[in-house]
């Protein structure tokens, strides 16, 4: 499995790579996660919040 | 107290009794092996050599049990369980160990026909291991450095764990750093200064102050003019509009209305300044209730002039 050999040697071989990459990772994630996580609140509770109110009372 | 052997008396007992260190000569063990081999029963003769006089330090080489004479002398009423006085019998071994086991076998009448020492076996090399070579996990077939692709997956793992671990405790060290940031008293008495130039005249500064909305509003000359000539009579409450102003220029308001709280729009409202449209309170330039619910006057927040075009609220 060359792609599996490829990414190892692109990415896990050497330990600077490896942990700059876990850093890395760990600020995607978590933007990711927090942006996801906040749509999924306000899809779950759709016509509750402000903003919802006020465009559909089409106030201030 | 081991017995002397240059003083070797022969007392009549039917086993060997060693006086001297064994030298690990043959000789002496197969001579010692025939003596055994003639007693006739040493079950007696071992229950009376069980107890020692007293606490002996355990050593590991010296066998030197020295057995009493059974025959007709034994009446059990020796001191000690039959034991010859003045003797000293040491303990038997507790533990099973290479050196104890001639000790302990010969106690036990364990007998060997070769002509070399009794010994413990070391190395297990006759034992036959099974062949497990149908169970063994196949190795992947590698590269050229000779590795199977386990470790992708392994590191893969750990890499994610790291991840998540990461933004866990960077959330963890954020929420304690920003423990130390200023704490709601202090933000409750806090200052805000405006900078007046950016205000054109006419128009309605909003700026946060303590959480609630402040009102900077640079008046016109016929506002200034319209807020002076309303005569104290018709107002709610009543007060000057000099009285509400440090400069005629520069109304500074709170942003809240007294009825309930609300935010009145600047700029609108039958009278020129502000209304509240929660409840419909109609206040003047001036800031002052004129028609609607609200009992008092917007209320006019402690400041001062820093420079010409700086106030400092709070």
């Amino acid at each position: 499995m060359s792609l599996g050999s490829s990414i190892y040697q692109l990415a896990f071989k050497r330990n600077s790579v490896y942990i700059t990459g876990i850093i890395t990772g760990a600020f995607i994630f978590e933007k990711v996660f927090d942006s996801s996580m906040d749509g999924l609140f306000a899809k779950l509770n759709e016509g509750k919040s402000f903003e919802d109110l006020k465009k559909a009372r089409n106030l201030q | 107290m081991i017995r002397d052997c240059s003083t070797k008396p022969k007392p009549e007992i039917h086993s060997f009794v060693p006086c001297c260190r064994f030298s690990g000569k043959k000789s002496q063990f197969t001579t010692m092996l025939a003596f055994r081999s003639t007693a006739p029963s040493l079950a007696r003769v071992l229950q009376g050599s069980a107890t020692s006089v007293g606490k002996v330090a355990r050593t590991p080489l010296i066998t030197s049990r020295i057995l009493p004479d059974p025959s007709g002398h034994h009446d059990g009423h020796h001191d000690g369980h039959g034991a010859v006085p003045g003797v000293a019998y040491r303990e038997e071994p507790t533990f099973l160990t290479a050196r104890s086991l001639p000790r302990v076998a010969s106690a036990n009448q364990v007998f060997s026909t070769s002509m070399l020492p009794r010994g413990v076996r070391y190395a297990h090399t006759d034992i036959q291991v099974p062949d497990f070579s149908h169970y063994r996990r196949e190795i992947a077939p590698t590269e050229a450095k000779g590795d199977p692709t386990s470790r992708l997956f392994s590191y893969f793992v750990v890499g994610a764990t790291g991840v998540f671990t990461a933004s866990i405790v960077k959330n963890i060290v954020v929420d304690f750093v920003m423990s130390m940031s200023a704490s709601a008293d202090v933000l409750a008495l806090a200052k805000v200064e405006v900078d007046l130039s950016a205000i054109p005249e006419g128009k309605n500064v909003v700026v946060t102050w303590r959480g609630k909305p402040l009102f900077v509003r640079h008046r016109t000359e016929a506002e200034i003019a319209e807020a002076n000539s309303v005569s104290l009579s018709e107002l709610r409450d009543p007060q000057m509009d000099a009285e509400r102003v440090q400069q005629p220029k520069w109304l500074v308001l709170l942003g809240v209305c007294t009825h309930l709280g609300c935010v009145p729009i600047a700029s609108a409202g039958d009278f020129g300044g502000y209304f509240c449209p929660c409840h419909g309170s109609h206040y003047d330039v001036s800031g002052r209730i004129r028609r609607g619910p609200a009992p008092l006057n917007l209320e006019v927040p402690p400041y001062s002039f820093l420079e010409e075009n700086k106030i400092i609220v709070g």
